[in-house]
C-alpha cells in the first residue's frame, strides 16, 4: 500500500527523545497494570476462568463460518441487516454507502478498535459526513488530530495541560480541572448525542445464537450512540462471534478485571436488532458490519490463528517492557504491543514495520497476562522464522556455524581475549557492528580465561 | 448487500476449519463446563454493598408506604420539576406517578414521547424505571428495552431512579445470561452497573460522564 | 552421584567464576560436577533469531554431549530453556526429536535441581551482604522456577535481601534485541538500573548470566558500586 514502510526503530527514538510524554505514559501504564492485577488476585477462581475462556474461544474459532451465518440469521430476524467487508476499503465503504443512504450528516462515534483499521473516520470526512468521537480520550485525540495511543485508553499519553489547552483551543472553553474538563466535554457531545444522524459503536462479542451485539465501556457514550440516533452501524471483525450467551459470559468473567480491573464496567450493553414495533426509541435501522481485512486467512495457519482469540484487554500492552518504553505511536500501527506485533503482520494492508516482531526481548510478561491464554512470544517467534528467511543475517548464521566446532570458537574467544578482551577496539572500529551496538552505554566485563582450564584446577570435580 | 465478499470470507473459513491442518480444530484443550450461576439468592444488603461502593445511593422500602415516602424524598432531594416514567407493574405497585405527580413534578409517560426521544428529554429531571433483573455479587441494574420501557429514560435525565422488587434479584452475571437465553433478547438489555465514569485523562477517575449524573435505587423488600 | 555441568558460552568465556561457583554448589550438595568436552553454545541466540535451522545441529551435538548424563545442571535459565524447545526443532519421525526430548526432560537450571531434585539441602551459604533480587524472565516466567531461587536465597545465612519494586520486570537484553534497537534495550535497562540504584544495596543477584551481564555492564558504565552476583555464586558464599 504505503511506499514507504514503517520504521520502529527510528520512531522509537523519537518516543524516547520526549520525556514529557515518556513520564505520563509510566505513570498511566503503571497504575492500569497495578489495577489489573489486584482484580487478578482478589479472583481466587481466576485460573479456572482463563481456561474456560481459552476453551469457549478455541470452540468458537472452530464453528467460524456456521457461527457467522447463525448471526447473520438472528440479526436479520431481530430486524438488523448484516453486511460482509473483504477489507478496510470495502468495510469503510459499506459503512459510508450505509450513513449516505439513510442520509446521515452527523454521526457519533463510540470507541471501536476496527473503525481505526478501517480508516472510517477519513472515508465519512470525503463523503461530507460529520464524524464525531464521542470516548472521552478518543474524543481527546480527535481534537489534537491524532491517532491512538493504547487500544483501550487512547490518550493515555496526553498530559491534563494540554487537554486544557486543547479544550480552550477546539471548544472555547475549559479549565484546569480534570473534573471539571470532563463536564466540559460532557456539555459539548450531549449536543451530538441528540442530534446525531446516526450512531457507529465497535463490538465486543457478537452473540450468534440470539443475534445480539455486546458492547463494554464506563462512560456510556456507546450506550448513547446506539439507543438515541435513528441509525445503529455496529462494526465487528469475525472473530468476535461466540455461540451462546453463555459463552458471552465466560469472557465477560475476564475482560473487565484484564482491561480494567474491574468486575463488570459501568455499561454493558446487548443490542438486539433495531428497534421494535410499538417502542418509543433505538434505532429504526440497524447495520452490523462484518470486517475480516486478513483474518480468515489467518484461520488456516496452523501457528499464528492463535491471535484470533485476542479480546482486546489490552493487558499484554500494559506489562510489555518495549510498549512501556515508546508507547502505542512509535508501532506505526492500529494495533501496539504484543497483540499489534502479531495482529498488525497478518492483517491486510501490512501497516507498521515488518520487522516489528524482532522488536521483543522474549520478557513474556505478555503471556504472563494475557486471559485468552495467547502466548505471544511463540507467534513472535515463529514471525521471526518466516521473515529470517528471506534475510541473510551473516552474524547469526557465522555464530551458529562457528558453535558447531568446539576448537574455532574456543580458538576465536582465545584470540580476541589476547587481541580485544573488552571488545573496545572492536566496538571503536565497527561502533555498528552488533558488538559496538551492545556496547553504546555499557562497559563489557572482558573475556576471561575459559572456564573448562580452570575446571579442571579445581580438582574437585573430575573430567567426564 | 455485498454477497462477493460474504461468499469469498465464508468459504475462506470453511476451508480453514474444515483443512486437515497439522493441529486440527480446536486444539486439543480440557474440557470446561460453563461457569454456573452463584447459588443462593441474592439478598439486598448485598446488592446494596456492591451497589453504592460504585455511586449510586440506595434505601430500602419494607412496605408501599415507606416507598411513597423514598419517591417522594427523592424528588425533593434532587429538585425534580420533570419526570419521565416507564410503564411498568413495580412503578404501579408503588404508585410511583402519582407521588411524584403529588410532589409537584410533571411526568412524561412512554406514550407522550416523540418519535425522537432521546432529544425531547433533554430537559427532563428525573427518570424512574423499574428493573427486569438486578445482580447481587455487582450492584448491576438491567433494564431492558420495550414499548412502555423507552432507553432513554435511564439514559438522557441527569437522575435515574429505579425501583428494585426484591424477587427481581439475581446472583450474578451467568445467572443473568441464563435468564434472558431462556426467552426472546429484547431489542436492548442494558446491564448497569454504578455511575458511568472515566479515567481518560491521566487515569484521573471521574464519574459522572454520559447518561444520568446521579443513581437512587430503592429496593421493594415486600414485592 | 554426578551432574553434567551445562556451562553456558557466556559463563565459558565471560564469567567462568560462575561456572567455578555452580560446580561447588553441586559438591557442596553431594553432587560430583562432571563437565564433558566440546560445549559451545545452546544456539539460543540464532533461534531467537529466527534460524531455527541454524540451531538444530548445535541441538545434535548437545544431545550426543549429554545423553548418557544422569542429570544435567546449568546456570542460566534462558539457556535450559533453549534445551526445552530441542524437541520441537525436530520432524515428529527424526529419531531426535525422542532423543532430544529425554536430555531436556533431565536438563536443569541450577536453583531448579537443588529444589526438585535434591530437596534443597542446606548449603550452610552464608554471605553478609545487602542485595536484591532481579528476577530474570526466563527464570522466572518462561521455566516458572523464580520461586525455587527465592527459596534457596532466604536460607543463605546474614544475606539481607531488599526487594526491588518490579523484580519481575524485563532488563531489556533480549539477545539480538539489544543490538537491533540499542536506544531502547538501553531505555528499559535504565530503568533497571534505576530501581536498582534506588534499593541501595551493594549487589544485584540473578539466576541468568545474560541478565547479569546486562546489569553489570550498565552498572560498570555507570562506575556505580553495585556488584552483579550470579545465585551460585551467593549460594557458594564466595564473596564473604
Amino acid at each position: 500500500m504505503s511506499a514507504a514502510k514503517h520504521d520502529f526503530a527510528k520512531a522509537a527514538a523519537k518516543a524516547l527523545d520526549d520525556r514529557e510524554s515518556r513520564a505520563i505514559l509510566d505513570r498511566a501504564i503503571f497504575h492500569i497494570d497495578v489495577l489489573r492485577q489486584r482484580s487478578v488476585k482478589a479472583m481466587p477462581d481466576f485460573a479456572e476462568r482463563r481456561a474456560r475462556a481459552v476453551a469457549v474461544r478455541e470452540k468458537t474459532l472452530a464453528r467460524l463460518p456456521e457461527l457467522l451465518e447463525t448471526l447473520e440469521a438472528r440479526v436479520t430476524a431481530a430486524g438488523g441487516r448484516v453486511h460482509y467487508a473483504e477489507d478496510a476499503a470495502q468495510a469503510a465503504a459499506t459503512v459510508t454507502d450505509i450513513l449516505t443512504a439513510a442520509g446521515a450528516k452527523l454521526v457519533v462515534k463510540g470507541k471501536s478498535m476496527v473503525s481505526e483499521e478501517i480508516g472510517l473516520n477519513d472515508a465519512l470526512a470525503a463523503a461530507g459526513i460529520e464524524a464525531v468521537e464521542t470516548d472521552l480520550g478518543e474524543y481527546i485525540i480527535q481534537l489534537a488530530g491524532q491517532r491512538p495511543s493504547h487500544i483501550l485508553a487512547p490518550a493515555l499519553h496526553v498530559s491534563k495541560e494540554q487537554v486544557s489547552a486543547l479544550f480552550q483551543e477546539k471548544l472555547g472553553r475549559t479549565s484546569a480541572d480534570i473534573p471539571e474538563m470532563t463536564r466540559i466535554a460532557r456539555d459539548s457531545l450531549r449536543e451530538k448525542f441528540l442530534a446525531a444522524d446516526a450512531g457507529i459503536t465497535g463490538c465486543n462479542i457478537a452473540v450468534a445464537r440470539t443475534g445480539t451485539v455486546t458492547v463494554l465501556e464506563n462512560e456510556g457514550n456507546i450506550r448513547f450512540s446506539a439507543s438515541c440516533p435513528p441509525v445503529h452501524v455496529a462494526l465487528m471483525t469475525l472473530e468476535k462471534v461466540v455461540e451462546t450467551l453463555a459463552d458471552a459470559a465466560a469472557i465477560l468473567d475476564i475482560l473487565p478485571p484484564s482491561a480494567t480491573g474491574q468486575t463488570l464496567p459501568v455499561h454493558l450493553s446487548f443490542f438486539t436488532g433495531a428497534r421494535r414495533d410499538g417502542e418509543r426509541d433505538g434505532p429504526r435501522e440497524m447495520h452490523l458490519v462484518v470486517v475480516d481485512n486478513g483474518r480468515s486467512a489467518v484461520l488456516a495457519d496452523p501457528v499464528l490463528r492463535d491471535i484470533l482469540r485476542c479480546i482486546r484487554c489490552g493487558a499484554c500492552l500494559n506489562v510489555c517492557p518495549v510498549y512501556q518504553a515508546v508507547g502505542g505511536h512509535a508501532y506505526g500501527s492500529v494495533y501496539p504491543g504484543p497483540m499489534g506485533s502479531v495482529l498488525s503482520s497478518v492483517l491486510a494492508g501490512g501497516e507498521g514495520d515488518p520487522r516489528q516482531p524482532f522488536a521483543c526481548t522474549h520478557c513474556a510478561a505478555c503471556a504472563g497476562a494475557c486471559p485468552a491464554g495467547i502466548d505471544h512470544p511463540a507467534l513472535l517467534q515463529e514471525l521471526r522464522r518466516r521473515l529470517a528467511a528471506t534475510e541473510p543475517d551473516p552474524a547469526a548464521r557465522a555464530f551458529a556455524a562457528l558453535a558447531r566446532h568446539p576448537w574455532l570458537f574456543d580458538g576465536l574467544a582465545a584470540v580476541a581475549r589476547t587481541v580485544d578482551p573488552r571488545l573496545t577496539k572492536t566496538a571503536a572500529l565497527a561502533p555498528d557492528s552488533p558488538v559496538g551496538r551492545f556496547l553504546r552505554g555499557r562497559r563489557f566485563p572482558g573475556l576471561a580465561r575459559p572456564f573448562a582450564r580452570r575446571f579442571r584446577k579445581m580438582g574437585q570435580g573430575g573430567k567426564s | 448487500m455485498n454477497a462477493c465478499a460474504k461468499m469469498a470470507i465464508l468459504g475462506r473459513l470453511r476451508a480453514a476449519v474444515e483443512g486437515v491442518g497439522p493441529a486440527g480444530f480446536p486444539r486439543p484443550a480440557p474440557a470446561q463446563g460453563l461457569r454456573r450461576a452463584g447459588a443462593g439468592a441474592a439478598d439486598f444488603a448485598v446488592f446494596a454493598g456492591a451497589l453504592t461502593a460504585l455511586g449510586p445511593t440506595f434505601e430500602l422500602a419494607r412496605t408501599p408506604d415507606e416507598a411513597r415516602a423514598a419517591v417522594a424524598g427523592a424528588v425533593a432531594r434532587h429538585e425534580v420539576r420533570t419526570a419521565v416514567a416507564w410503564d411498568h407493574p413495580d412503578l404501579a405497585a408503588v404508585g410511583a406517578v402519582a407521588v411524584i405527580e403529588g410532589a409537584g413534578a410533571s411526568v412524561l409517560s412512554p406514550d407522550d414521547l416523540p418519535g425522537r426521544a432521546c432529544p425531547s428529554l433533554a430537559a427532563v429531571d428525573m427518570g424512574i424505571t423499574g428493573v427486569a433483573y438486578a445482580l447481587g455479587a455487582t450492584g448491576s441494574l438491567i433494564l431492558t428495552a420495550g414499548p412502555s420501557m423507552p432507553r432513554s429514560a435511564a439514559l438522557v435525565p441527569r437522575l435515574h431512579l429505579a425501583l428494585v422488587a426484591r424477587s427481581r434479584l439475581l446472583p450474578d452475571l451467568p445467572a443473568l445470561c441464563d435468564r434472558l437465553a431462556g426467552g426472546p433478547m429484547p431489542s436492548a438489555v442494558n446491564c448497569v452497573t454504578g455511575v458511568s465514569s472515566t479515567g481518560d485523562i491521566e487515569f484521573v477517575y471521574v464519574r459522572g460522564v454520559h447518561g444520568p449524573l446521579a443513581v437512587h435505587v430503592i429496593g421493594l423488600d415486600w414485592l | 552421584m554426578d551432574a553434567f555441568l551445562f556451562i553456558p558460552c557466556l559463563v565459558a568465556h565471560v564469567m567462568p567464576q560462575v561456572g567455578e561457583a555452580t560446580a561447588r554448589v553441586l559438591a557442596r550438595a553431594g553432587v560430583t560436577p562432571r563437565l564433558p568436552d566440546g560445549q559451545t553454545c545452546c544456539g539460543q541466540f540464532a533461534y531467537k533469531r529466527g534460524l531455527p535451522e541454524a540451531v538444530r545441529p548445535l541441538a545434535r551435538r548437545f544431545v550426543e554431549i549429554f545423553e548418557d548424563a544422569p542429570a544435567v545442571v546449568g546456570p542460566s535459565g534462558s539457556c535450559v530453556a533453549m534445551v526445552r524447545r530441542y524437541p520441537e526443532l525436530f520432524d515428529a519421525d527424526d529419531p531426535f526429536r525422542r532423543r532430544a526430548g529425554r536430555v531436556a526432560a533431565k536438563t536443569y537450571e541450577l536453583g531448579e535441581y537443588l529444589v526438585d531434585v535434591l530437596g534443597c539441602p542446606d548449603l550452610g551459604a552464608r554471605l553478609p551482604l545487602r542485595a536484591t533480587l532481579h528476577a530474570s524472565c526466563q527464570t522466572t516466567r518462561v521455566l516458572g522456577v523464580g520461586g525455587h531461587t527465592e527459596r534457596l536465597l532466604a536460607g543463605v545465612a546474614d544475606l539481607i535481601l531488599t526487594p526491588l519494586p518490579h523484580p519481575e520486570r524485563c532488563c531489556g537484553f533480549g539477545g539480538g534485541f539489544s543490538v537491533d534497537y540499542p536506544e531502547l534495550s538501553q531505555a528499559i535497562l535504565d530503568k533497571k538500573i534505576e530501581d536498582i540504584l534506588a534499593a541501595d544495596v551493594a549487589a544485584v543477584i540473578a539466576a541468568e548470566p545474560s541478565c547479569l551481564l546486562n546489569i553489570g555492564s550498565a552498572l560498570a558504565r555507570r562506575g556505580a558500586a553495585v556488584r552483579t552476583l550470579h545465585l551460585a555464586e551467593v549460594l557458594a558464599g564466595e564473596a564473604a
